[in-house]
């Protein structure tokens, strides 16, 4: 179906009323690149919807203010449909552009619609910039002083900045001389975008980086001088929606909505042909063929994703043995089988292996995406696992790493040291798992494990870290609030908070910081725990005892009397709604509460506290 | 051609009749600025041309003069 088929199907789905239907086939295709056009459609699906009382499945939500140098009417109405593609309802608030410090400076009108994140949209061709630039190292220090200060102005409003950088221009009169010179157009804007990039990176700030947009799409089509000119937009309406799809990403990912696993289909998959046929030594991999060559780039790619913290998986209707063998013996393969967090090969549904995969691993299905060749079993997964998603991988083999890229949301917003240990930890899980199931007791497996934690203060250092966990923990989570990294940097300097991180390690791996507690503000003696979250690497080792009775310790030194605890049920985290019950609070009208002033009946005997 | 840019122009302005000859930015309410870009990109688009610059800027121009616009390629 083309785009403009695609299109009209759409119109005629909406007209008649059928939105979710005419959302299914829209929401793919803006994903995989849909074009100016498509987002359009998408706009006015969800606008109309909206009046009839139907929205998508959304997931999260952020309240997004624009705080641009150039005119974003255009831009502020693509960005909810932007969200839309990730199941993140994004709430806008654009006031007029060209009022950056008038904005951040008196931001009553801000604070009053309290953005979660704050869009700041300034553009190449406002800075003004002539083919050689007078005092370049001015110039780039004065235009990085008025963002990065911004971004100090939104995080006192307690919101989250993402910093969209600038596109070098399309054409420089230098030409190829442009990127020897340190006076060009072309050096100055790339000196701009590597400060600012450096700087969000150490200032917990989003950046959308347009200039990699650009050139993605082709510059020639991003920019379009006549739109600028006539309407001070500085991208034509391609690039427009492009950089809209990149903003959606990243917001998406920010509020934890990118994929965390990826499970994997072999046969005509990860190699060519089938190993219970050709064998280990048979199948088609690495160097020989064009084919053998790009099934090894597409492990690579996979291997590249698994040292971001995205876990593989295995799901093959395979026998067991043939399936390990080519990760054995082949010399070929990128992927080994210490590369896998799961790895079911039999011949049950694929529907059955990925239910296993999910519990096995303890994630949601929403975090988890099957890659396949065969369309049929996507569709069977789709039907039974709805909420698991599939990408069927059709076409050139060379093309699947775009393919999977484009089709499933593994934009890094931010790179944690436990994102890189991620992988290693759920694969000692499953040791953990299988240790489980050999000790007689929950007790002797908790003593088996030989735990020790390190629960600390959220420091300068860990505050990404706790703000992944508040963002993305869903079902170990008592409030579900998620807070930005910006508002827990300011909770923990709050002397009427405490913010603690747990850190757990089992005899299999160090699982790196696993749990968080955001309590206060203090009151009337009582310390109300607003964020309480365990990822779910670790549910079930008691160290949410060991994290609230250190927590308890530290308020009883303090003078306080209780601890308060509330819970919030959501979709996912029925789990813990007797957590408190659990752990020895007592009910009462406001939730639960803990007696300080007697001994605290909180602990874990398996955990140690690391010195 | 004309038929496909009553099309667009019903499309993107909401209208559920064929806009006239006549009819332009200055009888259509909702055919504002923005509206007017879009228009213009989807025309582009549609029937790979591009328009002299004024297009883009014009407070006035009707369906008819549009569609001459395009009518060359």
């Amino acid at each position: 179906m083309t785009d403009i088929e695609l299109s009209e199907r759409v119109r005629t789905l909406a007209a008649e009323g059928g939105f979710a239907e005419a959302w299914a086939y829209l929401r793919p295709a803006l994903r995989l690149g849909g074009d100016y056009g498509l987002f359009r459609r998408a706009v006015r699906l969800l606008a109309t919807a909206a009046g009839r009382g139907w929205t998508p499945g959304y997931r999260r939500a952020a309240r997004l203010a624009l705080v641009s140098t150039f005119e974003t009417a255009e831009l502020g109405e693509l960005l909810p449909a932007a969200g839309a593609i990730h199941g993140l309802r994004v709430e806008m608030h654009v006031p007029p552009f060209g009022q950056v410090e008038q904005c951040l400076l008196e931001p009553a009108g801000l604070a009053a619609f309290a953005p979660t994140h704050v869009l700041l949209a300034p553009c190449t061709q406002d800075l003004g910039l002539s083919d050689l630039v007078e005092k370049p190292e001015a110039v780039v220090d004065a235009v990085v002083a008025r963002w990065t200060g911004a971004w100090r102005l939104v995080a006192e409003l307690g919101a989250r900045p993402v910093q969209l950088l600038f596109a070098v221009p399309d054409s420089d009169v230098l030409g190829n001389l442009a990127s020897t010179m340190p006076r060009s157009r072309t050096t100055v804007v790339r000196e701009i975008n590597r400060r600012l990039a450096a700087a969000a990176s150490r200032s917990h700030v989003l950046v959308v980086d347009v200039d990699r947009i650009a050139s993605d799409l082709g510059k020639r089509t991003w920019f379009d001088h006549r739109i600028w000119h006539a309407t001070r937009q500085p991208a034509g309406y391609e690039g427009l929606a492009a950089t809209a799809r990149e903003i959606g990403a990243v917001l998406a990912a920010d509020a934890g909505l990118g994929c965390k696993c990826l499970v994997l289909d072999l046969d005509g998959s990860l190699w060519g042909g089938v190993v219970g046929e050709l064998g280990w030594d048979g199948v088609e991999i690495g160097p020989g063929s064009a084919r053998g060559e790009a099934f090894r780039a597409f492990q690579e790619f996979l291997a590249s994703l698994r040292e971001l913290g995205v876990m593989l998986a295995v799901s093959s209707k395979n026998d067991g043995a043939a399936a390990r063998e080519p990760f054995e013996r082949n010399p070929h393969m990128r992927l080994r089988l210490g590369d896998f967090a799961a790895f079911v090969a039999d011949w049950r549904p694929k529907s059955e292996q990925v239910r296993d995969i999910v519990d096995a691993l303890g994630v949601s299905p929403e975090d988890v995406v099957l890659l396949d060749d065969n369309p049929a079993e996507c569709l069977e997964v789709r039907q039974r696992l709805p909420d698991v998603g599939t990408v069927v991988l059709a076409g050139p083999i060379a093309d699947f790493p775009r393919l999977v890229a484009s089709s499933v949301l593994l934009e890094p917003v931010s790179r944690t040291e436990e994102d890189t240990g991620r992988a290693a930890s759920y694969t000692a899980r499953g040791q953990a798992e299988r240790l489980r199931g050999a000790a007689a007791s929950l007790p002797e497996f908790w003593h088996s494990l030989e735990m020790t934690a390190r629960v600390r203060p959220v420091t300068e250092r860990t505050v990404e870290r706790a703000a992944q966990l508040s963002q993305k923990t869903n079902q170990f989570n008592l409030t579900l609030r998620r807070r930005s990294p910006a508002e827990i940097d300011a909770l923990r300097r709050s002397a009427d908070w405490t913010c603690l991180t747990i850190g757990l390690a089992d005899r299999f791996a160090d699982h790196g910081i696993v749990g968080l507690c955001l309590a206060g503000p203090v009151s009337g003696g009582e310390l109300p725990i607003d964020t309480l979250v365990l990822s779910c690497r670790v549910i079930g080792r008691t160290a949410e005892h060991h994290l609230l009775a250190a927590l308890s310790r530290q308020a009883a030194d303090a003078g306080i009397r209780r601890l308060r605890g509330h819970y919030r049920p959501g979709p996912r985290n029925a789990l813990v709604a007797d957590l408190y019950d659990r752990l020895g609070f007592q009910r009462d009208d406001d939730g639960w509460f803990l007696d300080l002033t007697g001994t605290s009946p909180i602990d874990s005997p398996y955990i140690r506290e690391q010195p | 051609m004309t038929a496909r840019l009553q099309e667009i122009l019903m499309d993107l302005l909401d209208l559920d009749h064929e806009p006239a000859d006549t009819d332009g930015r200055h009888t259509i309410e909702d055919w504002n600025s923005l509206a007017h870009v879009r228009i213009v990109h989807a025309l582009e688009s549609e029937f790979d041309v591009r328009f002299p610059d004024w297009v883009l800027t014009a407070d006035r121009v009707t369906v008819a003069e549009l569609a001459e616009l395009i009518e060359p390629a």
